[in-house]
């Protein structure tokens, strides 16, 4: 592979560095590149737009979520993840805003380095974010797995998800902190769930952290302007 | 009836149109540069082998380029496969728009197809396995991520670097057992080249019959006409795609074709540059960013067109006058629309110029004109420049 | 205002606005919903605040919502009975009646075609119903509406149209110390402007959206440069 061989070593109990850039696109109404350790993922929002007839619903807009992996047609596993990106975003939109409307989100796969599904989740959040479509609060997502020593690995790397007995991937809001996803993989014990639930919870708070953060900084950067705009008025 | 308002396409309005026609006609544009400067180009390669973004301007397009081991055509049993395949939906929006987005992917595609599989360029029977039974297909996947205009140039510069950033993993085949080593066992192998195309595309005007290179999305919107040119790196050319409703006579084409020519070699040249020093930084493991991750830092990081060639000038001397206009730094606006002046005056003067050369002789010679007559050129940025390519071509040719 | 640095997002409750509902009456802009007797946010971004009582949710929201009232710059894209369609950036494609023009009548009937770009007002916005535009004023006048010709029209974000738009503009004010221009900017995000020669109109748009990019701090800077540029 091209890439060094292990690029930092994160602890076992933290997450990835998360880094974002919003709108690097221009077509769209919103989009954030968006990265967890080496994972990369572009997300683009379009809304409200016209919406075809048979999608056309009267109370409420409707999502179409599409998720494109690198390479190929997006294939079952892909599905799935957009499954489930589409199941957490209709929780969190707030579709009666804009009824007789599409919103649609496009999440594009630059490069998989492990905890995909997250990214993809929490980068579509991102883009609902900055592309200012409604939402009744936002979300956040993360993965974690349990190796074959039975420890704990919250945000794994491609290469530490090569020995794992169970994977996990846990979506909570910003409001109490409610399960907005569950998905799991392997065996494990109940009492295992229960400690990587907790674990994934505390990380969401520093994920939502970084959309406060980011989002911030991006309006600072532009908003410095308008307040020195405002003194020139007066 | 009136479907996708949710998209804006510049350039499809009346007022536009008039006004890019106008600019065009004083030899101007809208972002400063002259009619034969690109934007900068710059090379992101993933974490895996054959992953690239390439970012023409705004434009961003990604390719991919995976392997896989099947069984060949009857009609090419000792030959493997190079597929492609485009893909416009996704973040880049542009699949919603059917009727003119529909045009664009079928051009784009079958620009692809000519430029890359019908020209030859991977040696396909190298990728034999063993023949009638076992070859490899090169699949390579263009995902358009963000379209400024010139779509073509950004996805071919995208496959080409792509499919020379590829290893493919060694096989051996022996009493019909098929074995696959992996990259510890044994080193990845990188797919062979016969050449080396990418293509250059310009667009023309009814108001001014000079081609202007790379267009944005408002000025390829706005054009009478876009030609697409695809050379490689031996200046042969392997495509030409030339639509619209200007009739555009020989001379033009001749002109861009030469121009082309030498821009698809230093194309070359810098692609070849970028997966050098990709290498080389792999191997020291001073890459401070990997893969992907690349895309999010600032631009002085990149591998870039106009830093990795800046050095080739003085090494190449016969490029110099063309690469000048490739090194220049991206002046800001206020500055262009200077220096766009300057341009002005100086293609005003020429372009009186072949008028009185209207009768010349139909060139037959070959694709690269011969001619000594450098009037002929009504837009050529310097008038060094043409002589030099001449001088070259005839090399070449001898 | 606000300090900027405290932003909102979705979901958050805002009991500054709940406190202050209690003593007079509020006004929920964009961003900001009531949910029975909370007030929450449902977009994210610095929370702004105008006397009397108008709260809403600053954000960089490409996508135009029609209101009424608005000033807004639409492409025609169509006849329908006597209608034309007009592209002005909103969900839906928003419809003006062949009346709705200065002195317009059954016989006299405007001559638009696709492609053409006019600067309307939006009467009637919903989220029900596709959003109607006129080219008049009460009183049957043009005013400033109508048909655009010429000149050079381009996109830029909202936020730079509704700043463009306040009233005593210093940026629009910085450029007419520059040169003589005329600009026609909608709140959905597109500007319009014509100068006198070509050169300058695209100087002009070139400044217009170097200051989107740059911030408006700089308006000095990209003024001084443009008067640079319009000189040589």
């Amino acid at each position: 592979m091209n890439l060094p061989d292990k690029p930092e070593q994160v602890a076992k109990d933290k997450l990835r560095e998360m880094q974002c850039k919003f709108n690097p696109l221009s077509r769209c109404d919103g989009s954030v590149m968006y990265c967890q350790g080496a994972t990369v993922v572009i997300s683009a929002v379009l809304g409200p737009i016209e919406v075809k007839t048979q999608n056309l619903s009267i109370d409420g807009s409707y999502l179409e979520c599409n998720y494109r992996p690198k390479a190929g047609l997006p294939q079952v596993k892909e599905r799935i993840r957009e499954a489930a990106v589409r199941d957490v975003l209709e929780l969190a939109l707030l579709s009666e805003a804009y009824p007789r409307s599409k919103m649609s989100l496009q999440i594009q796969e630059l490069e998989d380095r492990g905890s995909i599904d997250a990214c993809a989740l929490n980068s579509a959040c991102l883009a609902m974010l900055i592309g200012g479509l409604p939402l009744k609060c936002s979300f956040a997502a993360v993965h974690c797995i349990i190796n074959e020593q039975g420890e704990y690995i919250l945000d794994p790397d491609q290469r530490e998800t090569e020995h794992e007995r169970a994977s996990f991937t846990f979506a909570f809001d910003s409001l109490e902190g409610n399960l907005l996803l569950v998905q799991t993989k392997g065996s494990f014990k109940i009492a295992e769930f229960n400690d990587v639930e907790s674990l994934c919870r505390s990380a969401s708070a520093e994920i939502l952290q970084f959309y406060r953060t980011s989002i911030s900084n991006y309006h600072c950067r532009r908003s410095d302007t308008k307040t020195s705009e405002e003194q020139m008025e007066t | 009836m009136f479907m996708n308002t949710g998209f804006f396409e510049p350039g499809k309005t009346k007022t536009e149109r008039k006004f890019i026609q106008q600019a065009v006609k004083q030899s101007q544009r809208l972002d400063g540069r002259k009619s034969g400067e690109s934007r900068d180009v710059q090379l992101t390669f993933g974490g895996e082998y054959g992953s690239v973004v390439v970012s023409l301007g705004d434009t961003k397009v990604m390719a991919q380029v995976t392997c896989d081991m099947g069984t060949p055509t009857t009609s090419r049993p000792n030959e493997g496969k190079l597929q492609l395949y485009v893909t416009l939906a996704g973040v880049s929006y542009l699949d919603s728009v059917q009727k003119t987005h529909d045009k664009r992917s079928l051009t784009l595609n079958s620009l692809l197809e000519r430029t890359f599989r019908t020209s030859r360029c991977v040696d396909l029977e190298s990728l034999c396995v063993a023949s009638e039974l076992h070859v490899w297909c090169i699949r390579v996947d263009v995902n358009v991520l963000n379209h400024d205009g010139n779509l073509y140039d950004a996805s071919t510069v995208a496959v080409l670097a792509a499919l020379m950033h590829f290893r493919r993993p060694d096989v051996t085949f022996t009493d019909g057992e098929l074995r696959t080593y992996t990259e510890k066992e044994r080193d990845m192998i990188p797919l062979l080249f016969l050449h080396y195309p990418v293509s250059v595309t310009y667009c023309i005007y009814t108001s001014n019959f000079q081609p202007f290179v790379d267009p944005t999305l408002l000025e390829e919107n706005t054009a009478d006409s876009t030609i697409i040119l695809s050379f490689n790196s031996y200046q042969e050319l392997c495509t030409l795609n030339a639509g619209g409703t200007v009739p555009t006579d020989v001379r033009t084409i001749m002109q861009c074709a030469r121009s082309a020519a030498n821009r698809c070699k230093a194309m070359v040249t810098f692609v070849r540059k970028a997966l050098d020093q990709d290498e080389q930084q792999c191997l020291e493991g001073t890459k401070k960013n990997t893969g992907m991750l690349g895309l999010m830092e600032n631009s002085s990081q990149k591998l870039s067109f106009k830093t990795l060639m800046k050095g080739d000038q003085k090494q190449q001397q016969y490029k110099t006058e063309d690469m000048d206009l490739e090194v220049e730094a991206k002046p800001n606006p206020k500055l262009e629309a200077d220096e766009g002046e300057n341009a002005d005056n100086v293609e005003n003067v020429e372009s009186d110029q072949p008028a009185q050369e209207e009768e010349l002789p139909m060139d037959d010679s070959g694709w690269l004109p011969q001619e000594p007559e450098p009037t002929i050129d009504p837009t050529k940025q310097s008038p060094g420049k043409p002589k030099r390519k001449r001088n070259k071509g005839n090399k070449k040719k001898q | 205002m606000d300090s900027s640095n405290a932003i909102v997002m979705p979901g958050e409750r805002i009991t500054i606005i709940e406190e202050v509902a209690k003593e007079k009456r509020v006004i929920l802009g964009p961003g900001l919903r009531r949910l029975d007797d909370t007030v929450v946010a449902s977009k994210a971004g610095p929370l702004r605040h105008k006397e009397p009582g108008t709260y809403w949710i600053d954000n960089y929201q490409r996508r135009y919502v029609p209101a009424r009232g608005d000033l807004v710059l639409g492409i025609i894209k169509g006849k329908a009975g006597d209608q034309y369609r007009v592209d002005i950036g909103s969900a839906d494609i928003a419809s003006i009646s062949y009346l709705a023009f200065e002195a317009a009548t059954k016989k006299n009937r405007p001559d638009l075609n696709p492609g053409d770009i006019i600067y309307a007002r939006v009467l009637n916005a919903s989220a029900d119903i596709e959003p109607e535009l006129v080219c008049v004023n009460s009183n049957g006048k043009r005013g400033k509406l109508g048909l655009l010709a010429d000149g050079f029209f381009f996109k830029c974000t909202l936020n730079l149209g509704r700043l463009l738009l306040r009233e005593n503009c210093p940026a629009l004010a910085a450029l007419t110390r520059e040169l003589p221009y005329e600009i026609a900017i909608g709140v959905n995000g597109r500007i319009w402007v014509k100068a006198n020669s070509l050169r300058e109109t695209m100087a002009l748009s070139n400044a217009i959206l170097t200051m989107e990019q740059a911030g408006y701090t700089e308006i000095d800077k990209i003024c001084d440069s443009l008067g640079d540029v319009l000189q040589a």
